[in-house]
């Protein structure tokens, strides 16, 4: 009788105190803390990963016989580049082209001074992991500050909003910080699927000449008994060239006397969507904010040359980290895919344009 | 041992509470397993069929010759460079 009273007792004290915690908000208080701390545990994830990749690009600095690369990677880690005013439009795409190639020309010239004596392919490898760790530095400073903000101004909506979303964002981060690596190194990456394309066209036709313009390959050769143009970012180091300005400026040059323009890209694939299916459609596939984008549009649109477009699909992750088999055989069911476009589409001796658009690290031409 | 209804509850609902707890603590210190990746460089005579998959090496890229094809002596080209993940 006397053990019974006793656990009346207790079972009233929890019930008492679940219903105090329930009506003083300490419940709320409690879980939280426990999201805060989650949160910070997995902001000092990021922390490490943006702390691990600026070590390692000014490890990479220093062996290539950069003076002080600490105090320019510090300078540069926080670089920004302010999207152009959108409630004006007239003239954007140039505006953005404008601030775009300001954002490249500046970290190139810092590059360039900073590694005097370094080729042009380690400075293109060390300007995307460069990259990479700003991306990398935003995102932990980014979280930190709604971290900060939600205690000091304890709110748990905040928290609580980014506790769901902290998995998705670990992913981009971890993602991220692999993607250092292939960069680092050299590695073709999921979104390099284009340029291997473009490669493999290059390797199985045969080639009348090649010329680089804007960083950018231009390749005539003879494919299927047509003229072909095949057009690359210039590999093999880190560089996504300017395909769209080439593209159009080639339509130009010929007077719109193409019969045939097919891009081929990397493209994020749906839920439930297997790596490296490959899809057909029309418009212009490349990735880019907008000025090559457009520029295929509208060289295209002008002199009303179909535009084809292929994509291989991966998801982000794959995008950025180095390139997985079932991509690379993608790649390579992509370039017959190419080639029975242009046959179908087009008739013997006809000029057709092929754009393999991406980052061509480890890819050359 | 008996137990009464009341204490069978108590236990039950003590036991509900250390596994939930255990549980949020497991959420925060457990990291999803990475799949351990190798990558490899495939490459193939310029001449004949003869194809060899190799470790990849810093500085290998597609496109580049490297090497002799042991069936015809002419050079080895990088065709293709991946990652394959590790079964364990």
């Amino acid at each position: 009788m006397a053990d019974s009273s006793w656990l009346d007792y207790v079972w009233q004290l929890m019930f008492i105190t679940f219903f105090i915690m329930i009506i003083t908000g300490t419940n709320q208080r409690i879980q939280m803390k426990i999201w805060i701390y989650d949160i910070r545990s997995k902001l000092n994830v990021i922390r490490s990963y943006a702390e691990s990749s600026r070590a390692k690009i000014i490890d990479a600095l220093r062996k290539l016989g950069a003076r002080d690369p600490e105090y320019s990677i510090a300078k540069y880690i926080d670089f920004f580049a302010i999207s152009p005013v959108e409630i004006e439009p007239i003239d954007i795409i140039k505006r953005l082209d404008h601030i775009l190639r300001t954002e490249e020309r500046a970290i190139k010239n810092f590059f360039e001074k900073l590694l005097p004596n370094a080729g042009k392919y380690e400075r293109s490898l060390l300007e995307s992991s460069l990259e990479v760790a700003i991306v990398l530095n935003y995102l932990y400073k980014v979280i930190r500050h709604y971290i900060l903000l939600g205690e000091k101004q304890n709110n748990w909506v905040l928290i609580m909003q980014l506790q769901l979303q902290m998995p998705e964002i670990m992913k981009v981060a971890a993602t991220y910080y692999k993607a250092l690596d292939a960069f680092m190194s050299a590695k073709p990456v999921g979104d390099s699927v284009g340029a291997i394309v473009a490669y493999r066209l290059i390797e199985e036709s045969n080639v009348l000449s090649r010329k680089i313009v804007e960083d950018t390959a231009i390749v005539e050769a003879r494919l299927a008994s047509r003229r072909v143009f095949i057009i690359k970012a210039e590999g093999p180091g880190s560089n996504v060239g300017k395909p769209g300005k080439v593209l159009s400026d080639l339509v130009e040059e010929f007077n719109g006397n193409i019969d045939l323009v097919i891009t081929v890209d990397a493209a994020l694939k749906l839920e439930g969507e297997e790596d490296g299916e490959i899809s057909e459609g029309v418009g212009a596939a490349i990735g880019d904010p907008g000025p090559e984008k457009i520029a295929i549009e509208r060289a295209t649109a002008k002199y009303n040359i179909p535009l084809r477009a292929l994509v291989i699909k991966m998801d982000l992750a794959s995008a950025l980290k180095p390139l997985k088999k079932e991509l690379y055989e993608a790649a390579e069911r992509a370039v017959d895919y190419v080639k029975r476009l242009i046959v179908e589409n087009t008739l013997e001796n006809a000029t057709v344009i092929v754009a393999g658009i991406g980052n061509t690290v480890g890819v050359a031409q | 041992m008996n137990f009464d209804q009341n204490t069978l509850i108590m236990i039950a609902i003590v036991a509900m509470i250390i596994a939930t707890i255990v549980k949020t603590l497991l959420d925060v210190y457990r990291r999803p397993k990475e799949p351990v990746t190798v990558v490899k460089t495939l490459l193939k005579c310029i001449e004949c069929d003869y194809i060899q998959e190799v470790d990849y090496q810093q500085g290998d890229f597609i496109g580049l010759l490297k090497g002799k094809c042991p069936k015809c002596s002419s050079s080895l080209r990088v065709r293709g460079i991946y990652a394959i993940e590790l079964k364990e």
